[in-house]
């Protein structure tokens, strides 16, 4: 032991060398980790879509107000400041059942419009990672006197997710 | 003495720093492979539908077509009351005529209604095995290869979530991945009808 420096058997070459795989082992793990995308883009899609019929439609019937004063806000609890955000996308249309062409109601559009061309590029590419993803439907729904309807729902999220 | 002690320690250092080296090696190993998990279900880095919840957006189909009024002996009567009074009075030929009637609206439906994000469909009703010697199924409209699928439905699909009665009939979702299906159970006859929207062709 004599003739040893002071804290040599700690601050060895090796220590250090080993302390530093320990270290940038454990850095690593987690940034891989914590870095990883989840993409909650479609599900949010869907789940709009799912709403919005949810609200719309009352045992398989179009609700009275529908092809009126139908406001989509208040009626299916959504918030328009985030819907109008430049996340979201969402239209919806009625169409005639026997017709399909021939449109009852406007088409409504929130949200970017953009959406719905990033969706169709995003099906025919393989990867389009900061393109929206979309979840279009049609849904058969009766109206007054059993007329028959498609209610058309397209939605979208863009919804990046990520640190602030 | 001294150089013999060096020698020694470097070689414990050098077997240490190996062991290290493979336990960190696991580490980053078992992050990266965790990292690429981190999803709830469903595709990677995708997050799915969770299992106890679930869209009901299938048995709110369900339920409109159930409504819809079809042509039957000039009447225009509801496929629900169709189902319902299937099995009491009716001979086979009325029966046949009458699931003709049901089988053409319903496909002209789901063929309408079908989009890119789930482009295919089964629509199965069939009788409870409760009523004796009219089990089996009714009929079968699909555009999914089915045969198959229906062989294996009860192992394959998982219900879930039970949603409340309604107009004599009880409901429930069913699940599997991203395909959903909404099924109907006429409470008296017992009739069951099964209407799944599906996004990919299920192979087995």
């Amino acid at each position: 032991m004599r003739g040893k420096k002071a804290g040599e058997k700690y601050l060895s070459v090796w220590w250090f060398f080993v302390l530093a795989v320990i270290a940038g082992g454990i850095v690593i793990s987690v940034s891989i980790f914590s870095v990883a995308d989840i993409s909650v883009k479609g599900i949010e899609a869907d789940i709009l879509v799912t709403r919005f019929i949810d609200c719309a439609v009352e045992n398989g019937y179009l609700k009275e107000n529908f092809l009126g004063s139908f406001d989509v806000f208040k009626e299916c609890g959504l918030n328009r400041e985030i819907i109008d955000s430049d996340k979201y996308y969402l239209e919806y249309g009625v169409y005639d059942f026997d017709d399909e062409k021939k449109n009852i109601i406007p088409e409504k559009i929130y949200g970017v419009a953009d959406f719905k061309e990033q969706c169709k590029i995003k099906e025919k590419l393989i990867q389009a990672k900061h393109y929206a993803e979309c979840s279009e439907k049609k849904f058969y729904a009766l109206g007054k006197d059993d007329k028959r309807y498609i209610l058309y729902v397209i939605a979208g999220s863009n919804q990046q997710g990520g640190r602030k | 003495m001294r150089r013999k002690a060096q020698v020694g320690s470097a070689i414990t250092w050098l077997v240490a720093f190996l062991i290290i080296f493979f336990i960190i090696f696991l580490f980053v190993g078992f992050s990266i492979g965790l990292a690429g998990k981190k999803t709830l279900k469903g595709e990677k880095s995708k997050i799915g539908i969770l299992e106890d919840k679930g869209s009901l957006f299938a048995v709110e189909q369900l339920v409109s077509i159930l409504n819809t009024r079809v042509d039957y002996k000039n009447n225009k009567v509801t496929i629900d009351n169709l189902l319902q009074n299937f099995q009491t009075s009716l001979n086979e030929q009325e029966q046949n005529k009458m699931k003709e009637a049901f089988e053409k609206e319903i496909k002209n439906i789901l063929d309408k209604t079908r989009t890119s994000t789930s482009p295919y469909y089964i629509f199965q009703i069939e009788y409870l095995k409760s009523i004796p010697d009219r089990k089996g199924s009714l009929g079968i409209i699909t555009i999914a290869n089915t045969k198959k699928i229906l062989e294996n439905w009860y192992k394959y699909m998982k219900i879930f979530y039970t949603k409340e009665q309604y107009n004599e009939l009880e409901f429930a979702v069913e699940s599997n991945k991203e395909n959903l299906c909404g099924r109907g159970i006429f409470l008296n006859p017992q009739i069951k009808a099964r209407l799944c929207l599906l996004k990919e062709k299920i192979e087995f």
